[in-house]
């Protein structure tokens, strides 16, 4: 694997999954045994190729001046100037996606784990759905022309349908449908604001390019070309439709709690994981860069959006009774705080928010994968079916608490690394800003600290009332608690005689999260640094846009408080 | 010269009628179902054959700085020439997927019908006169009533075969009606005579714009028809629900190729006199037309009559495309010196033609693999009569959720090449450096964002037929009993999709080159040297493949 | 007076008279006729007005197609042998009315009409609405008549003999006879004894 460019490796991982697909979907045999293997394989290989390449990116953005900021970069015409669009397939990483990217690949390879015994009905069909997931979702981070991006984000969409709609709990029709529908209906409008950001471009430079860096570049503040205020409002306005759902923003978040019940575990771990960044992602690449003044006129209303997030999401998981609902509310939480420290837009509360989204993925990945471990052995999401499972399987307590913990950010793991940062920045943010708009913001850092302590109370309520207490668990499939059991997979023991621990399959699922969880913890340098130029660059209009409005405003204040400097002006033009 | 040029031009059709006479005399003779089937392929690809010849023609013309020649009554130019390829395409689905009302397999008039029709289509393609675009599309219509007369002998399929029957008489009439306001205008049936009457300097009939527009607006109201263009839609839902998979299939791509290439010819030569009219009533209809379309499928539980909705919805958004090139002033009409973006009203024909194809094409796989599972006596109706396919077909159903996405515009399938391209051109009316007014420019915008709504609403109801196939546990197999022929027209259309979504480059080629053809109207035919008399009116004389938005 | 009159005074007062007739006349198969003959004569004066080939058609067409359809319509459909038409006063005015404005229409037009240069016949009635047929063939209205038929002009120009310079309509009617065997091959399959038949497939070749 030595010989090979980074470039190669970067096709390579977004070649092998799709290569997997079809083979599996050739050799099918109609047995898991086969289908899975293949899977397994792919998605190793898949990961060992893309975590190669991320620890390849070189950190604080050293070598990559030449490039334009992109590591591995591949740029080849795709449908040609014929058509009178300059599409290229264009992939490349930067301090924005290397670690979503790595982060998808690290998920699948837990998801084929996970799912190895849970799915028995079709399996050929979902491990290649699966493998076209991760070529789908590596893909978006990767791309760096807009067409391609948006390709990849739309089709994310199919196969994520496909396996909450087959392979679901009990309302999964209804559940794929309401996910599909929703992002759909945000995104066309994402698309259409990007369409308009390149015609944009294309009216001012006679350009018509697709290529992302190029844009940012043309229509930021540095490049000449930014586009009036109103214009910006609009396209943040089209832009935010889209990743506003998928993140999921406060009022957008409906579709989520379904979708991320009825999925299976697998489902659950990518769609938490990976998808839900594709929205915060969404907002760092396109929507900062390239609306900056509208992201400063609209920041106030940003952080209240995010805030509102935090404590609704928080407040709605303490009264849930389904566990898998009461993490997705999570989820909404969590997302809540990434987004907050992305519109703090200081660069300790940005690398803060985009550090904890990669975190979100690894914790809440493997909360979920515990739920569906949970699933399997007891086909049940109610909370109130289970009790002190830390007696029957301890292995699966430990990493239950270790991921609570990470969740809820105990220091020396990566939860805490990435809210404090986002925190501390949010508190800068607040202090930095002068007058009336400073109150608010003072409001909003207290009321997401609070978030943190609700935080903790979800989570660490869920975990006492589900692990620890008096052993209490459904007995047989046929009378369980709530009505779950009947479409469960497991249909054909009619009696488990005793629910096993952990096996070593699931540890196996389990430990890289764990690892990554440690390592984010223990260092967060290492990630942050990588991370680092690049949200600088995308954040700075922003921030520099927001600064610009306080000075104003506060220059305006001034006049306003004591008018008497100006008045010698006024009355010096007005005759 | 003429005469023996013509002849040879219009060979490929002549080889279909031939081969449709062989069929329906062959028929007349043979007691049981011979190889009617396999006939009328040979006698696509036997066309095809002759038709690849015209490349050689388009050569010499191009030695002499030419794009298109018009030799009597048909003429010669890239949009007929693409345009007969499609209708060839077309016609090898069709002749593959239709099937008989019982299981003998088809009729042999019922292929013979197909194969006048697909002379018909391609006819139209190339004619250049009045006289003969009517009776082209005549003559898609007239096989058209043989065939849904044929196609299902139930008290449903009669009435949908009378219903199309009247409904496409009045559009005929109405078609007649306005080409006779044109021909009075021009006082010729050429159409390049109507040009260079609208072209020309004002008469002192002042009125004559508005007889233009006037016979422009019948033939629009015609054409909607075969369209199926709101006002216009309603035999749709009936008639494709009355009728069979095949015949429903044939209505959803060939009368609305027709229409669509009938309306760019007729509306390229009275372009100069349309004004405003043109593309605001496009782009009424547009709205109007792809928002019901796609409302009211939501509702629709037959399968067919749902597509015929969705069939609707898709003529909408190809509305937008003509829009924008009646909107944006091409630089030979306007000639008043604007900045215009180079190419942006040619390609937003392009865009429309680009979308006809590859709507036609997954219309044709859909209603190929509906007519697949089902019976010849009983085609499938509704939607939950799909439950399950994924499991007991799982080949057509995924060719079938290939076709579904398509048709939402889903990347990276072919759909939504079509719909970035129909998107991106209306924005770029909008946002682009054009010098059409304000009032013109924030329309497109607005048309826009509704028609990527409606693709988001469209979604919901092809989701419906795909989660019913793949989400919905199996109860009563569907028959499947539709035969190799709509199989292999499946397999082919979803071969076809997946070509123009991954590699969409040539088929995007070749609409903007079409599109080039048909932007400007066919040169008279005492003139085969076209492009030097086009230039005359301040049209560079363009060389056939450089052009669109993007090659400054 | 040259014989070229008298046969002119002859036609317009036979079709003028038997037109006379028909109004008059109560008996339905009479009435038939009078108007084959009044109709016979107006195809007179178009041959005698050099128009051979409107006054084939109205031959054709009037004389040939419509009387006979009508006489058997007649026949066919009347109950009794002889039939009888009373009109009424009001059919009367009415019919008087829309006649008497047609002529009053017709004449002025008529009267308008500068008579040819070379030929004193050129506007009589009878040819007032050939003479635009034939405006804007200027060589023709100098020469006699006889010698090109406008029969074999209006042919040639319809299919685009290589010497009319216009296209023709040689692949119009080639379509059309497309068009004729499809409605045939539809009407028979569906006449066939085991269905109905159903006109409407012969219908479509009005539409």
């Amino acid at each position: 694997m030595m010989e090979f460019s980074p470039q190669h490796l970067l096709l390579w991982s977004l070649a092998l999954p799709l290569i997997g697909a079809g083979l599996i979907c050739l050799l099918n045999d109609g047995r898991p045994q086969r289908a899975r293997t293949i899977a397994l394989v792919t998605t190793l290989l898949t990961l060992l190729v893309a975590g190669r390449v991320a620890f390849m990116f070189p950190a604080n953005g050293i070598n990559l001046e030449s490039t334009g900021g992109a590591f591995a970069l591949t740029d080849a015409s795709w449908l040609g100037k014929i058509s009178g669009l300059d599409v290229r397939f264009s992939v490349g990483l930067d301090g924005l996606s290397v670690w979503f990217y790595a982060l998808s690949a690290l998920l699948s390879f837990c998801c084929v784990l996970l799912s190895w015994e849970s799915i028995h009905e079709r399996p050929a069909t979902f491990y290649s759905l699966l493998l076209m997931l991760l070529c789908g979702m590596m893909g978006v981070f990767a791309a760096r022309d807009i067409l391609l991006f948006y390709v990849f984000f739309e089709f994310t969409l199919i196969p994520l349908y496909f396996l909450i709609g087959i392979w679901g709990h009990e309302d999964r029709n209804y559940a794929a449908t309401k996910f599909f529908l929703f992002t759909l209906t945000g995104s066309v409008l994402t698309f259409l604001g990007l369409l308009t950001v390149v015609l944009v471009n294309f009216s001012h430079t006679g350009d018509l390019t697709f290529s992302i860096p190029k844009l940012t570049a043309a229509l930021g503040p540095v490049g000449g070309h930014p586009m009036p205020l109103h214009l910006q409002l609009w396209i943040f306005a089209a832009l935010t439709a889209g990743f506003a759902i998928k993140v999921p923003l406060f009022p957008l978040h409906t579709w989520l709690p379904l979708a991320h019940t009825q999925a299976p575990a697998a489902g659950s771990v990518l769609l938490a994981g990976v998808l839900l960044k594709l929205g915060t992602y969404g907002f760092a690449r396109f929507n900062l860069p390239l609306a900056p003044e509208a992201t400063a006129w609209l920041l106030p209303a940003l952080l209240w959006i995010s805030v509102a997030g935090i404590i609704y999401g928080a407040l709605v998981a303490l009264a849930q009774t389904d566990m898998k609902r009461l993490i997705a509310y999570s989820s909404v939480s969590h997302l809540g705080f990434c987004m907050l420290g992305l519109f703090a837009l200081t660069p300790l509360a940005v690398q803060g928010g985009m550090l904890q989204a990669v975190n979100h993925g690894l914790s809440t990945g493997g909360l979920f994968a515990i739920m569906g471990m949970i699933h399997d052995r007891y086909h049940t999401r109610e909370i109130s079916a289970l009790g002190g499972l830390a007696r029957r399987t301890p292995w699966m307590a430990l990493f239950m608490v270790f991921f609570t913990f990470s969740s809820i950010g105990l220091p020396g793991l990566n939860g805490f690394a990435g809210e404090f940062l986002l925190l501390a920045g949010m508190f800068q943010r607040a202090w930095m800003t002068t007058g009336p708009g400073g109150l608010g913001l003072k409001v909003i850092a207290v009321l997401a600290v609070s978030g943190v302590v609700l935080g903790a109370w979800y989570m660490l309520w869920l975990v006492q009332r589900v692990f620890f207490g008096p052993l209490r668990e459904p007995h047989g499939t046929g009378h369980g608690h709530g009505s779950h059991d009947e479409l469960g997979h497991d249909l054909k023991q009619p009696d488990r005689p005793l629910v096993r621990d952990l096996s070593l399959r699931e540890i196996g699922a389990l430990v890289p999260l764990a690892v990554f969880i440690f390592w984010i913890g223990l260092c967060p340098q290492f990630f942050l640094s990588r991370m680092a130029p690049a949200l600088q660059e995308a954040t700075q209009p922003a921030a520099a846009a927001w600064q610009a409005r306080q000075t104003n405003e506060a220059a305006d204040r001034q006049t306003a408080l004591n008018p008497r400097p100006s008045v010698p002006v006024v009355a010096e033009t007005s005759p | 010269m003429t005469t023996a040029t013509s002849i040879q031009l219009l060979a490929p059709q002549c080889v279909l009628v031939f081969t449709a006479i062989v069929i329906f005399v062959g028929g007349a003779f043979s007691e049981g179902r011979g190889p009617w089937k396999q006939l009328g392929i040979f006698g696509l690809v036997m066309s095809g054959l002759i038709l690849a010849q015209h490349q050689r023609a388009f050569e010499t013309l191009l030695q002499h700085n030419e794009v298109a020649a018009t030799f009597g009554p048909v003429s010669l130019d890239l949009l007929g020439y693409l345009a007969s390829w499609l209708a060839l395409g077309v016609g090898v689905l069709l002749v593959l997927q239709v099937t008989g009302t019982d299981a003998r397999g088809p009729a042999p008039e019922v292929i013979g019908s197909l194969l006048l029709l697909v002379a018909g289509l391609m006819l139209a393609a190339q004619a250049n006169d009045l006289v003969l675009l009517f009776l082209a599309l005549e003559l898609i219509s007239i096989p058209t009533y043989v065939l849904l007369a044929l196609a299902r002998p139930t008290p449903a399929g009669r009435e949908a075969a009378l219903k199309y029957f009247f409904l496409s008489i009045l559009s005929s009439g109405l078609t007649l009606y306005g080409f006779s306001f044109l021909y009075g205008v021009a006082g010729s049936t050429q159409l390049a005579d109507l040009y260079s009457v609208a072209a020309g300097p004002l008469h002192a009939f002042t009125s004559l714009p508005l007889l233009v527009r006037l016979g422009v607006l019948l033939v629009v109201a015609g054409l909607g028809m075969k369209i199926a263009i709101v006002p216009l839609h309603f035999y749709a839902p009936d008639v494709y629900q009355g009728t069979s998979p095949a015949a429903a299939a044939m209505l959803s791509a060939v009368p609305k190729i027709a229409g669509v290439i009938v309306l760019v010819r007729v509306a390229a030569a009275a372009r100069p006199d349309l004004g405003e009219l043109g593309w605001k009533l496009m782009l009424g209809l547009s709205v109007i037309t792809m928002t019901l379309g796609n409302v009211l499928a939501l509702w629709q539980r037959n399968v067919r009559r749902l597509l015929a909705y969705s069939s609707i919805a898709h003529a909408g958004y190809l509305l937008i495309g003509l829009a924008v090139w009646l909107a944006v002033p091409d630089k030979s009409v306007a000639g008043s010196g604007h900045p215009v973006t180079p190419g942006l009203a040619v390609s937003g024909l392009s865009a429309a033609l680009f979308y006809l194809v590859v709507y036609s094409v997954a219309s044709l796989g859909t209603f190929a693999a509906i007519g697949y599972l089902g019976r010849p006596d009983r085609p499938l109706d509704t939607v939950s009569e799909l439950a399950g396919v994924a499991s007991s077909h799982p080949a057509i159903a995924a060719a079938l959720a290939l076709f579904m996405f398509s048709l939402a515009g889903l990347p990276p399938l072919a759909g939504f090449w079509g719909k970035l391209m129909l998107i991106i051109r209306a924005l770029s009316v909008d946002v682009g450096p054009s010098a059409i007014s304000p009032g013109v420019r924030h329309w497109f915008i607005v048309v826009s964002v509704i028609a990527v709504l409606n693709a988001a609403i469209s979604a919901a109801y092809y989701l419906r037929i795909i989660g019913a196939m793949y989400f919905r546990p199996q109860h009563g197999a569907p028959a499947a009993d539709g035969g190799l022929g709509t199989k292999l027209a499946t397999g082919l259309a979803a071969v076809l999709v997946v070509g123009m979504s991954l590699y969409a480059g040539p088929a995007l080629h070749g609409s903007d080159v079409a599109a080039e053809s048909g932007a400007v109207p066919l040169p008279a035919a005492a003139t085969p040297r076209a492009r030097p008399a086009v230039a005359q009116n301040g049209q560079p004389s363009v060389a056939v493949p450089q052009l669109s938005a993007a090659s400054r | 007076m040259s014989w070229h009159a008298l046969e002119f005074y002859f036609l317009a007062l036979m079709a003028c008279a038997f037109a006379l007739a028909v109004v008059f006349a109560a008996n339905v198969v009479r009435m038939a006729f009078y108007l084959i003959l009044s109709l016979g004569a107006t195809a007179g004066l178009f041959f005698l007005a050099g128009a051979d080939f409107v006054g084939a058609m109205q031959l054709m067409m009037y004389v040939g197609g419509t009387l006979v359809l009508l006489v058997f319509g007649v026949m066919l459909t009347a109950q009794g042998p002889w039939v009888s038409i009373r009109t009424s006063g009001g059919e009367w005015v009415l019919a008087a009315l829309v006649g008497g404005s047609l002529l009053a229409v017709l004449v002025p037009t008529a009267m308008r009409l500068d008579p040819a240069p070379n030929h004193e016949h050129a506007a009589v009635p009878g040819t007032a609405h050939k003479s635009e047929n034939k405006a804007p063939d200027a060589k023709a209205s100098t020469e006699p008549q006889t010698t090109r038929p406008t029969a074999t002009r209006i042919g040639l120009g319809l299919i685009g003999a290589p010497t009319s310079g216009t296209s023709g309509y040689l692949l119009p009617f080639e379509a059309i006879s497309i068009h004729l065997l499809v409605v045939l091959i539809g009407a028979a399959y569906l006449a066939r004894p085991k269905r109905r038949a159903r006109p409407k497939l012969v219908e479509s070749d009005e539409a």
